[in-house]
């Protein structure tokens, strides 16, 4: 009974605490939200009001008007769905020759991928500026796909999601003459679903959100990206926040859905990766 | 080799990429523009359709779109010309348009700020403008035409752009805060001006602090402005306070009465409460200074001229005035600046975009913007009594900016206009600045720094 | 029979490997070897290259401002991880019981991880300002007075750390909870037998059971700490006067503002060593292990 109780206190607890806590952490989203509908006049308020005296939406037809934000939604789509794609077909291939095949060096191959998690990309920011521009790149698309096709995170995760397939199931199959290559597709690729799911969401959130990638190689409105739209939103329009958090918002709309589609399988995905170690 | 190598590799990767199937299907368009070649062929290439790229700044939305409206009166004139205009930033753009030169994907023809244009020269990426120039030279103010010359080694004046606007500093006022504080109104004269004493006065007047303590409406704002636009360059002129040699390579006497004064009269409105702490000393956004003064928040507001489009298109009821005194002979330290347009070197198009370029710099493209406030002219002729009527608005011009306009035309580059590796100096002197302004770094040790850091950076 | 295996193995290693390692060639390891060479030089991205040995290197002990963006970036790591530890860690006990609305938190709490640094640090900005912001509105109901987050030297690189913890505290309870899944229900079982409850609980099997994860979280969130930057050219600048500037701040600076592409090779170098070695002493210290290559 008493034990009953304590656990039941603990919980309570708990919850108070992360009610408290999950508030502090939702503000800032609220508050874009909210400002989102307000006029200037409305945000320079003082104590600040979390909704304004009118209702004004026409912050968001007003993006449209202001920025290109179907073309910068498309170019990020682009982007973000090449470098997802891209990473996952070298971090398995990759991650299964680490695991699954037996050759010369594969350990010291390794180590240099992990090695490569390591490197700052900003230790690369001139050589990377310098090999696009002399590959006639920048200002495309491809600049920023394709320094991120390979990611040594991503195979190191494919990795260790591999380690937890028993062997003796491919090599069954190899037995009944199945080539490696049959083996990743039909037993190693199907059964690491979660990982695969996680890496997808990290690449999503990692490339949807890159910085300075676009800032660096883009030039052109034609080929901008949704972040550094907003940043020169910023810079050109800083006296106008309700468009600016309008602008915020519909940038994120797209992450949000997908995290809230697949979260599942999300927590699920790091559990089998073996992030957790 | 490297390059070779480097190619060899990544048409590996890309071949590898697209064998796999990681390239994403739809190709990222190159940026490139519409038809190429053929211009150097004179006369037949009018026929052919061209696509310039142009860049420029704004500083507000209205700007761009007063921008826009000069370009669609060049694509009337000109059908085979198309202009992809594309704003960035002012805080970034210097950053991305030398970039974009040195990558080979720079606009054809763009916005250049006269303190770059050295730097820009040295690196190889404008063109030289010296004679088309010199056929628009005749009635420019005395500013413009020093703004866009830089001599070579030998002493001979080249031009690299061409110019067609002026922008100065002024303080722009709530009429109705004043009436209600009962200030009177802010002088156009420069014999009328205040001294800093009677503005600091009146400022204080125009602070209103509620029950709690808290200040509802601020006096003035924006003094503590980045060093590479106008208020303090401005403020240092009034004073008499000069911080460079004759030729501009090198600062000198920086630490100076004069420079210790104005410094610490600008930090003194802020420590005395009517003045605002800027949201962000590093960053432009945040609560930036226009939108407290356009939401009533604030009662003055120092800044380059450029912001009347903005203000005046607001219900704010405006009022201009002159900066206060220091009791300096000061006849002369009125400072403007602005763009120039400049052609990118390597343009694939030279012809066009000079077209571009000189249509830019023309009365009929300034017209229609110095109507809006933005810009003021940078040509004597246009202010001569029967061309004012021309431009000048009574709808947007506040009551009294006629006194300025004699101000304004006989006005000087601000000394940065002239200065190389600005970029580093600027960021040098905000640097110190802000220790100054905010982490109790005192004056003398301020400009003290300032001095041997500009020294620094200049060798 | 054995060698042919490893033979053939070799061959299709070469075809699975083929596109990590031309991209890793490519992309990684060139451009880091690219950028030593580049950094023994003079270079402004236009003109030819100079060769100037290891004066980069020494600029930088002379230089103040190198100096203190390098102080700041250390002092940020040094405070944004461990509070990111700490509190990722308890969000991630709390939020494996089984209690309502589990789901609910673990979303409100990943939220900021999915937005981008660019977006959320706007609205942080906003919330942050001196006069009209939320958190000084806060402040003063609680009976302080309004603090100048962003202008007050000693309070703006604070100011970074909060948004900075805030962004990924999500993204590491996150991790720490598929740690603690990880962990068999029958050890806490046992140990309940054994009358080992609460926080000895805690101490005996989470924290020992814990520490890959620990691990592997804490080498990351150095790795990201130590390149901080978006945030810091969003909410301050840098500023007032380099109180909230770092390091990789100045060298964007110092390639793309001042094209001393020298001097910021030399120092991105000087911040991948910083990071190497910081990772090394990371492993040393809590084992490594769970990372074997076998």
């Amino acid at each position: 009974m008493g034990k009953k109780r304590k656990e039941f206190l603990v919980k309570l607890i708990s919850v108070l605490v992360l009610t408290a806590g999950a508030l502090v952490v939702l503000v800032p989203f609220i508050w874009m939200f909210s400002t989102s509908f307000k006029t200037l006049s409305d945000v320079f308020q003082y104590p600040p009001k979390f909704f304004g005296e009118i209702f004004y939406w026409q912050n968001y037809v007003n993006v449209f008007e202001t920025i290109d934000f179907i073309g910068m939604f498309k170019n990020t789509l682009i982007v973000t769905v090449a470098v997802a794609a891209g990473q996952l077909v070298t971090s398995t291939m990759a991650g299964f020759a680490f695991t699954y095949l037996n050759f010369r060096g594969r350990d010291t191959i390794f180590k240099i991928f992990l090695f490569a998690v390591m490197v700052p990309f900003y230790v690369m920011l001139i050589p990377t500026f310098s090999l696009m521009r002399d590959l006639k790149l920048t200002n495309t698309l491809w600049s920023l796909i394709l320094p991120c096709v390979v990611s040594p995170f991503g195979i190191f995760m494919m990795r260790q999601s591999y380690l937890s397939i028993p062997r003796s199931l491919g090599e069954a199959a190899a037995i009944d003459g199945c080539s490696p290559w049959k083996i990743f597709t039909r037993i190693y690729l199907p059964l690491s679903k979660p990982a695969m799911t996680t890496l997808v969401i990290f690449t999503f959130m990692s490339t949807w959100n890159d910085f300075i990638r676009p800032l660096i190689f883009l030039t052109s409105n034609k080929n901008m990206t949704l972040t550094l739209g907003l940043y020169n939103l910023v810079g050109s329009y800083a006296t106008d926040w309700g468009l600016l958090m309008a602008a915020v918002i519909m940038s994120l709309l797209p992450i949000l859905i997908l995290y809230l589609c697949l979260q599942d399988f999300f927590v699920e995905g790091i559990a089998v990766t073996g992030l957790k170690g | 080799m490297r390059k070779k190598l480097l190619c060899t590799m990544l048409c590996v990767t890309m071949l590898a990429s697209a064998l796999t199937g990681c390239g994403s299907s739809e190709a990222p368009k190159e940026d490139a523009p519409v038809t190429e070649g053929g211009t150097e062929a004179g006369g037949d290439a009018s026929k052919e359709e061209v696509t310039l790229t142009f860049w420029g700044w704004e500083a507000s939305k209205m700007e761009g779109e007063a921008i826009q409206r000069g370009i669609d009166a060049f694509e009337d004139l000109h059908p085979e010309i198309h202009v992809d205009f594309m704003t960035v930033p002012s805080a970034d753009f210097h950053t991305k348009l030398k970039t974009a030169l040195a990558s080979g994907d720079g606009p054809d023809v763009f916005y250049l700020d006269a303190m770059y244009c050295k730097d820009f020269v040295k690196a190889g990426l404008l063109m030289d403008l010296t004679e088309p120039a010199a056929e628009v030279l005749g009635d420019m103010t005395r500013a413009s035409r020093e703004k866009v010359s830089i001599p070579d080694e030998n002493g001979e004046e080249h031009m690299y752009g061409i110019d067609i606007c002026n922008v100065g500093p002024v303080i722009f006022y709530n009429k109705d805060l004043f009436e209600a504080a009962g200030v009177e109104p802010m002088p156009t004269r420069m014999e009328d001006r205040w001294t800093w004493d009677e503005f600091v006065e009146n400022m204080k007047k125009l602070t209103v602090t509620d029950d709690s303590g808290n200040t509802v409406q601020y006096g003035t704002t924006n003094w503590q402005e980045q060093y590479s636009l106008y208020v303090l360059q401005y403020m240092l002129e009034l004073n008499g306070a000069n911080w460079y040699n004759e030729d501009m390579t090198a600062a000198q006497n920086v630490n100076s009465p004069e420079a210790r004064e104005v410094l610490e009269s600008i930090k003194a409105l802020r420590e005395q409460g009517i003045a605002p702490d800027p949201n962000a000393a590093g960053s432009d956004t945040g609560n930036s200074p226009t939108s407290m003064f356009l939401t009533g928040k604030v009662a003055t507001i120092a800044i380059g001229s450029y912001a009347l489009q903005e203000l005046a298109a607001s219900d704010i009821n405006l009022g201009v005035g002159l900066f206060p005194t220091f009791g300096k002979d000061d006849a002369d330290a009125m400072i403007v600046s602005a763009d120039m347009k400049a052609i990118n070197k390597e343009t694939e198009h030279p012809e066009e975009a000079l077209l571009l370029a000189t249509y830019m710099s023309s009365v009929d493209f300034g017209i229609p913007i110095y109507k809006t406030g933005l810009w003021m002219p940078s040509r004597t002729t246009m202010y001569e009594a029967d061309n004012l009527e021309l431009w000048f608005d009574r709808e947007i011009y506040p009551e009294g900016w006629e006194n300025l306009l004699d101000v304004f035309q006989n006005a000087k580059n601000k000394p940065t206009d002239k200065l190389s590796n600005t970029m580093a100096v600027n960021a040098a002197v905000d640097e110190e600045l802000q220790a100054f302004y905010y982490t109790g770094q005192d004056v003398e040790t301020t400009l003290q720094n300032i001095e041997d850091r500009i020294n620094a950076v200049l060798k | 029979m054995k060698t042919k295996k490893r033979n053939k193995d070799a061959l299709w290693a070469v075809l699975f490997l083929a596109p990590a390692v031309i991209g890793l060639c490519t992309f990684t390891l060139y451009p880091l070897l690219d950028s030593l060479f580049i950094s023994f030089h003079q270079w402004d991205l236009f003109g030819d290259m100079k060769f100037i040995g290891f004066q980069n290197y020494v600029d930088f002990f002379q230089d103040a401002t190198g100096r203190k963006v390098f102080i700041n970036t250390v002092v940020f790591t040094l405070i944004a991880v461990p509070i990111q530890l700490v509190m990722a860690f308890f969000l991630a006990v709390a939020l494996n019981q089984k209690i309502r609305g589990v789901r609910f938190f673990r979303g409100a709490y990943f939220m900021p991880a999915i937005a981008s640094m660019v977006s959320v640090s706007i609205v942080w900005q906003w919330l942050f300002n001196t006069d009209f912001g939320m958190v000084n509105y806060v402040i003063e109901l609680l009976g302080g007075a309004k603090l100048n987050w962003l202008t007050n030297p000693n309070l703006s690189l604070w100011t970074i750390i909060i948004v900075s913890c805030w962004k990924g505290l999500g993204y590491n309870m996150v991790i720490f909870l598929a740690g603690l899944q990880g962990i068999p229900a029958t050890y806490y079982e046992a140990a309940e037998l054994d009358g080992c409850t609460g926080l000895a609980r805690l101490a005996r099997i989470t924290f020992p059971l814990l520490k890959p994860t620990t691990l592997y979280v804490s080498i990351t969130c150095v790795i990201n700490s130590m390149q901080v930057f978006d945030q810091v050219m969003i909410i301050t600048g840098g500023g007032p006067a380099r109180s909230s500037s770092v390091l990789v701040q100045y060298i964007y600076e110092n390639a793309f503002d001042y094209y001393n592409m020298g001097y910021a090779s030399a120092l991105g170098w000087i911040l991948a060593i910083f990071i190497f070695v910081l990772a090394a002493v990371q492993f040393r210290f809590m084992g490594s292990d769970d990372y074997s290559v076998e």
